[in-house]
C-alpha cells in the first residue's frame, strides 16, 4: 500500500519520517524496509535510526540537506516496494504464569486465571520498537479482553524478566525497574543481555509467541541459560 | 607505582555524581539512551585544556562537589559551576590544569553558581565500557552513582608530564544565561497560536522534579492536547503533558514518548540548561525553521 509521507526536520540533525498516525503491521514493515534502505544508503552518516508506531527517526552526525536526504527518499519510494527483503522471525518465549498480579487481572478481566493463560498465548505478538527503557518491546496484539489499567500504585521493583499487561499492552521487563504494569508470568529467558551483541536478538517486525511452562521446566532451562547451551527458538516467517 | 594502581580514591561523593563521555551514540533502536555529559560545552573544555581526545571520560558531579584522594601524579581540570575548591587545603580556580602529585587531596564545596561541575583527569577515567561508552547510566553500566569509597582509575603518564599552563576565563554566559533557544516541536502545529505564543512571552522556572532524565517546569500550559501514538524522543524534546505539565527531556531520557513535542532545544540550550537549579528563570527563544 502506498501512504503519503510527511517529513519532520526536528533539529539540524534529525529527521523524522512519519507515515498516518495509525499502529498497523503494514506501516511498521515499510518503516523497517525504508529503514533498512536508508541505513545502506547514508550508513557513514547516521548515528542511529529508531522508530516509534509511525515515526522513522534518522540521527545524522552532522546536520544534512533537508532537500538531498528527502530527494533520495522519495526517489527509493518510487520503487517497487518488497517486504521480501526483510527476514522476519518469531520467537518462542516460555513463560511460568504465576505473576502475583494474576488474580487482580481475573477481577478485571472477569476471566479464569487459566483462560487468561490461555489468551495470553494465543496470539503472535508484533514487536513494533523497543522503548520506555532499555529493551523494553512495544507489542501489539493483545486480546481486549486482557486489557487491564495499571496499577495506581506502581511496584518499587519488577523483577526482570515479568511479562505483564499495561492497559491494552502486554510486556517483558528487560531489567529490574518499577512499574505499574500487572505481572502475570515470568520468563527466564534473559531477553536484554549486555554481554551478547546485539544486546536483543528480536527486531522490530519480528514476532513473538508466548507459551506456558513448569517450575520444572523454568528451572531447567535457568539452568541451561546459566550452563550456556540455550538456543532462544525461533521460526522464520 | 604500576599503571593499573593509578585511581583516585572517592572520600565523599558529592551530591548526585557519575562518570560520563559523549554519550552512547547509535543505540536508540535498542531503546537506550544516550546519556552522556548534561552540560557537554563544559565536559568538552575541560578535556580540551588537558589535550585529552573528545571521548575521554569525566566526573560529572551536581549541586555539591565531593572530596577525592589522586593515587598517581596526573594533571587534573575542573569545569562548570563555581565552588569553593581546594587542593592540600590550597584554593584552586576551574578553568586552570591543576597539577596533582600522590597523596593530594582535592576537595570542592557546594555549588555557588551552576549545577554541574566536570572533573577531568589527563588521559580519562579508565571505568569499564558497555557499549562503546564509559557514560553511567542504571542497567546499563556497572554503576550509576558515585559512592564513598568509590575507586575512579586512571592512567598515569610513563613520563613526565609537560606543565600545562591553559587556562580560560569563566564563561559566565553559559552559567548566567536564561535564554534557552529552540525549534518549534513536530506536534507543536496542534497547539493554537495564542498558547504556543505564551511560550515565548512568559517567563518558566525550573521545579524541584529534575535529574539527568528530564526537568519539569513549575508553570503549567493549559491545552488541549491529546496524547500521541509513542514515537521517538530526544535529549532537548519539550513534551506537553494533557494536564498542562511542561518536561524537558535531558540526556538520560527514554527514546520514545506519548506527550505531544512542542518544542526542541539546540544543542547549546541543553547545556545552559544543565547548568540551572531549582527555581531559576528561563526564557525560550524561538529559531527560525528557516535556519534550521
Amino acid at each position: 500500500m502506498t501512504y503519503k509521507l510527511s517529513y519532520k526536520h526536528i533539529s539540524p540533525n534529525i529527521l523524522e519520517i512519519c507515515w498516518p498516525q495509525e499502529i498497523s503491521k503494514d506501516i511498521l514493515l515499510q518503516m523497517m524496509t525504508y529503514k533498512k534502505k536508508i541505513i545502506s544508503i547514508w550508513y557513514e552518516e547516521l548515528w542511529d535510526a529508531h522508530l516509534g508506531y509511525h515515526c522513522l527517526s534518522l540521527n545524522f552526525k552532522e546536520p544534512f540537506s533537508l532537500d538531498e536526504v528527502i530527494g533520495q527518499i522519495e526517489e527509493f519510494s518510487q520503487e517497487k516496494e518488497t517486504h521480501s527483503i526483510l527476514h522476519r522471525k518469531r520467537w518462542q518465549i516460555p513463560v511460568l504464569y504465576q505473576g502475583k498480579d494474576l488474580s487482580r487481572v481475573a477481577k478485571i478481566t472477569k476471566l479464569s486465571v487459566n483462560n487468561i493463560i490461555e489468551e495470553h498465548q494465543k496470539p503472535s505478538y508484533l514487536l513494533h520498537f523497543f522503548g520506555f527503557m532499555p529493551g523494553f518491546m512495544y507489542l501489539g496484539g493483545l486480546s481486549e479482553k486482557l486489557y487491564a489499567p495499571r496499577k495506581d500504585q506502581p511496584d518499587p521493583k519488577i523483577q526482570k524478566g515479568s511479562v505483564a499487561i499495561g492497559g491494552q499492552q502486554t510486556g517483558i521487563y528487560p531489567m529490574d525497574s518499577p512499574g505499574g504494569w500487572n505481572i502475570i508470568g515470568l520468563t527466564p529467558l534473559q531477553v536484554f543481555n549486555l554481554k551478547e551483541q546485539p544486546p536483543i536478538s528480536a527486531q522490530p517486525g519480528d514476532e513473538i509467541k508466548f507459551y506456558s511452562i513448569d517450575k520444572k521446566e523454568f528451572e531447567a532451562i535457568s539452568r541451561s541459560i546459566i550452563n550456556q547451551n540455550y538456543t532462544l527458538e525461533y521460526e522464520t516467517i | 607505582m604500576r599503571l593499573s594502581e593509578a585511581h583516585v580514591e572517592v572520600i565523599k561523593p558529592g551530591f548526585y555524581s557519575s562518570i560520563q563521555d559523549l554519550g552512547r551514540f547509535g543505540q536508540g533502536h535498542w531503546g537506550i539512551p544516550s546519556a552522556g555529559a548534561m552540560d557537554r560545552q563544559s565536559y568538552e573544555l575541560a578535556n580540551h585544556l588537558l589535550r585529552n581526545h573528545e571521548n575521554s571520560a569525566c566526573l560529572e558531579m551536581t549541586m555539591i562537589g565531593g572530596e577525592f584522594i589522586f593515587w598517581a601524579k596526573t594533571q587534573i581540570v575542573l569545569t562548570g559551576a563555581q565552588a569553593k575548591i581546594s587542593l592540600n587545603q590550597k584554593p584552586q580556580e576551574i578553568n586552570n590544569v591543576i597539577h596533582i602529585n600522590s597523596g593530594d587531596r582535592l576537595k570542592i564545596g557546594p555549588f555557588s553558581k551552576g549545577c554541574r561541575m566536570y572533573l577531568a583527569i589527563k588521559g580519562g577515567f579508565q571505568t569499564s565500557i558497555t557499549l562503546q561508552s564509559r557514560s553511567w547510566y542504571k542497567g546499563i553500566s556497572p554503576h550509576h552513582l558515585l559512592k564513598a569509597g568509590s575507586i575512579l582509575p586512571f592512567n598515569a603518564p610513563i613520563v613526565d608530564l609537560p606543565s600545562l599552563n591553559a587556562k580560560v576565563s569563566v564563561d559566565h554566559y553559559l552559567l548566567e544565561n536564561q535564554q534557552i533557544e529552540v525549534y518549534a516541536g513536530p506536534e507543536s502545529d496542534q497547539l493554537p497560536n495564542d498558547i504556543f505564543d505564551q511560550l515565548f512571552d512568559r517567563e518558566f522556572h525550573l521545579s524541584p522534579m529534575m535529574n539527568r532524565m528530564g526537568i519539569q517546569i513549575q508553570e503549567k500550559l493549559e491545552n488541549q492536547l491529546n496524547e500521541i501514538l509513542t514515537t521517538p524522543v530526544y535529549p532537548g524534546t519539550v513534551q506537553l503533558s494533557p494536564g498542562g505539565k511542561i518536561m524537558i527531556l535531558m540526556r538520560d531520557a527514554q527514546v520514545t514518548g506519548g506527550y505531544p513535542r512542542i518544542l526542541q532545544l539546540n544543542q547549546s540550550a541543553i547545556n545552559i540548561l544543565a547548568q540551572k537549579k531549582q527555581g531559576d528563570k528561563i526564557q525560550f527563544k524561538l529559531i527560525r525553521s528557516d535556519d534550521l
